[in-house]
């Protein structure tokens, strides 16, 4: 057995005391006044349009601007667990059923002229036409400060391939998820004990393999919004 | 001539090659710079690094147990290779058993290690590298010249060439242009995948997550979309706790790119789970060792396994600017590839790899984990000339020189005597200013380097004469 062989070599050369002890105090990292402010300067910097959706009318201001960036009249919303976390302010599965047209949801707010049509949770990706998917929308666990970062997750925001496969990709994060950096955050998180996948998201796919010139979209998004909500 | 002169010399003639070169490393290592002024406590964060490493390799085997147990505990699988051979035997099983016909990868150092798109395509697999530059490299059929980008050596024109010659692209110099294009083929690739390669830059033995650091995106569709991921990890890549990834990834992407971190950190444990959307049906981690364990024997050079391939050393070594990757004829190039290389793989054709450097330094000082490259460059040239030396019983003219040198240098009367009994003399030994001498071992000592002849007058003496005032 490799195994074997491989960890007995080890052994055989391991010293039997341990010189070198695992640091316990891990090194101090920055701290903010104001995370938020901080979160969203450092987002934009990495390339993260940042809106604030913290009202019903600014929410549907920033999902409208979202929408013409893409020229697309559909959204994925990965999971309906979404709606309610961010208070969307939408009657779902009725007014689905009352506009005949499946997955064109109709906001409450249609007399302010806010028409959202939205595609309702995705069961599985074989299910959507992924080419033909405009926009995305997951929401953060938590964002962090330090570096403009959104975690997501695929336990409870949704696909771990719409994060990526979608010319436009939208985050909602909740203000009051933001932590003050890394070091809080890996303390913080129990990987693996309820998905498969997280991912920290800091702006727009982008690559720089060619004269290091730096180019945004290459496989991921082109534009990744976050709406504070 | 051995090989890897006629390489240095055909680099440096390379006139396309040196026009990118050395801006884009230049720009590298300007931007890690910058990033790495911003973080006050930068010092404390690589001694920490460093500490956690050296800790992690003494405990190596409870580190990969303790990984091992987790992942499988997640509902992944475990698989040892001993060797690159024996790693790709592996996955060409896996595939098999599985009727995979397409194989998409992010990028892996580990996977062009053990020659792993050969190997699978000789299998009857198809293969495509999903990392801009990895697929530029393999378009051209090359190997990568730098360890974070792949298709350094490569100008847009060159690129553009290559796009229109195998993509059949319209001609253009657009760099955007080029990527979209990179974009809509290899996305059709993304899609139509069964299998999902990727490589492994921490190991989470805590938790049993693997981390993949990447800005593209193609890392995160790698290991996603297809219904099985495999994960390459070499055994040294294991780190302890979660919370050593918060230093680490400040760390390596700070030296890596000058980003304060990437697009994207994907943070995978084990596959799909139930409930969840999508991602693979089944994962693997197959963990490598392939010459590691020999590394691993010595107690200094051990922590040559400390690396975390961010290439800062590559960057800024004086050596690597101006010669490129493919000078060296290795995987790894630069200055940990002349310490990495000749340590797992000890063949004479990379004997050469320790002296080629000119010990400033500059490696250690940028290294996030500060390996010591210069004295470990130093201990495999002493194994190399032990091992050359032995069982040779002869004069040695050279050992004499330099202690008769060692004796001079070390006092300043006796240099300064020297020194102006050299400057009395010296014009009769000049060639154009140089000092030219056909005496054995001198003459092959000066082969490949330049004696200037000493001033007329000393610096010091200069400097009470007419500089007194500086």
């Amino acid at each position: 057995m490799s195994r074997e062989v491989i960890l007995s070599r080890l052994r055989d050369f391991q010293n039997r005391e341990a010189s070198e002890v695992l640091p316990e105090v891990v090194p101090e990292f920055p701290d903010f006044d104001d995370p938020l402010d901080t979160f969203k300067r450092r987002a934009e910097k990495a390339g993260t349009v940042v809106l604030d959706g913290q009202s019903d009318e600014r929410f549907a201001a920033a999902m409208r601007r979202v929408l013409e960036e893409a020229g697309s009249e559909h959204l994925y919303w990965e999971k309906t667990a979404i709606f309610e976390k961010h208070r969307i302010p939408f009657e779902l599965s009725s007014r689905s059923q009352d506009s005949g047209e499946p997955g064109v949801l109709v906001s409450e707010h249609a007399e302010q002229g806010f028409q959202l049509p939205v595609q309702t949770e995705i069961q599985s990706l074989d299910q959507v036409d992924v080419p033909g998917v405009a926009v995305s929308v997951a929401s953060a666990e938590t964002g962090i400060a330090e570096t403009g970062t959104l975690v997501v997750s695929s336990a409870n925001s949704g696909s771990r391939g719409l994060s990526v496969l979608p010319p436009i990709h939208v985050i909602l994060l909740s203000p009051e998820d933001v932590l003050m950096n890394h070091r809080e955050f890996f303390q913080s998180v129990d990987l693996g004990q309820y998905e498969s996948a997280r991912l920290l998201v800091t702006g727009p796919s982008r690559t720089a393999d060619i004269e290091k010139t730096l180019i945004i979209g290459v496989h991921g998004p082109r534009k990744l919004f976050a709406i504070l909500r | 001539m051995n090989r890897i002169e006629i390489d240095v010399a055909s680099a440096l003639e390379d006139r396309r090659l040196q026009a990118i070169l050395f801006p884009a490393l230049q720009r590298s290592v300007e931007s890690r710079d910058e990033a790495v002024s911003e973080v006050e406590n930068w010092e404390e964060l690589r001694d920490f690094g460093r500490r956690v490493k050296l800790h992690t390799l003494e405990k190596l085997p409870f580190y990969l147990e303790k990984l091992e147990e987790n992942v499988v505990g997640h509902g992944g699988k475990v698989l040892w290779a001993e060797s690159g051979e024996d790693a790709v035997r592996m996955i060409l099983d896996i595939a098999r058993e599985r009727a995979v016909r397409k194989v998409v990868k992010s990028k892996t150092m580990l996977g062009e290690e053990i020659h792993l798109n050969q190997g699978l395509e000789k299998g009857g697999l198809e293969v495509t590298e999903t990392d801009l530059g990895e697929y530029i490299v393999q378009l051209s059929d090359e190997v990568p010249s730098h360890i974070v980008t792949p298709a350094l050596h490569k100008s847009r024109h060159d690129v553009a060439e290559l796009f229109e010659a195998k993509l059949g692209m319209e001609p253009t110099d657009d760099v955007a242009k080029l990527t979209l294009t990179a974009r809509k083929v290899l996305r059709r690739h993304f899609l139509e995948a069964d299998l999902g390669i990727s490589g492994v830059n921490f190991g989470i033995a805590e938790t049993g997550t693997i981390v993949v650091v990447e800005n593209e995106g193609n890392a995160r569709l790698s290991t996603s979309l297809p219904r099985v991921h495999i994960a390459l990890m070499g055994i040294e890549k294991v780190i302890p706790r979660t919370v050593d990834l918060s230093v680490f990834l400040k760390l390596l992407t700070r030296s890596a790119t000058g980003q304060r971190i990437t697009s994207y950190v994907n943070l995978i444990s084990g596959p799909k789970r139930e409930g969840e959307l999508d991602g693979p049906e089944e994962f693997f981690l197959i963990l490598i060792d392939n010459g590691r364990s020999q590394i691993y024997e010595d107690k200094f050079l051990r922590q040559t396994l400390a690396c975390i391939r961010c290439g800062a050393c590559q960057n800024i070594c004086p050596v690597f600017q101006r010669l490129g990757g493919h000078a060296y004829g290795t995987v790894y190039q630069g200055p940990i590839g002349s310490i990495l290389t000749p340590q797992m793989f000890p063949i004479a054709a990379v004997e050469e790899h320790p002296f080629a450097s000119s010990l400033c330094g500059a490696c250690e000082e940028t290294c996030p984990v500060k390996i010591e490259i210069p004295k470990i460059l130093l201990r495999l040239r002493q194994q190399v000339q032990e091992a050359r030396n032995r069982g040779i019983q002869r004069f040695r003219p050279e050992r004499l020189g330099m202690l008769i040198w060692a004796w001079v240098v070390s006092s300043s009367r006796r240099y300064g005597i020297a020194s102006r009994w050299l400057r009395r003399v010296q014009s009769a030994l000049l060639r154009n200013g140089r000092f030219k001498l056909a005496v054995p071992p001198i003459s092959a000592w000066q082969k490949d380097r330049d004696v200037p002849g000493l001033a007329p007058k000393r610096f010091r003496d200069y400097r009470e004469s007419e500089g007194a005032e500086h």
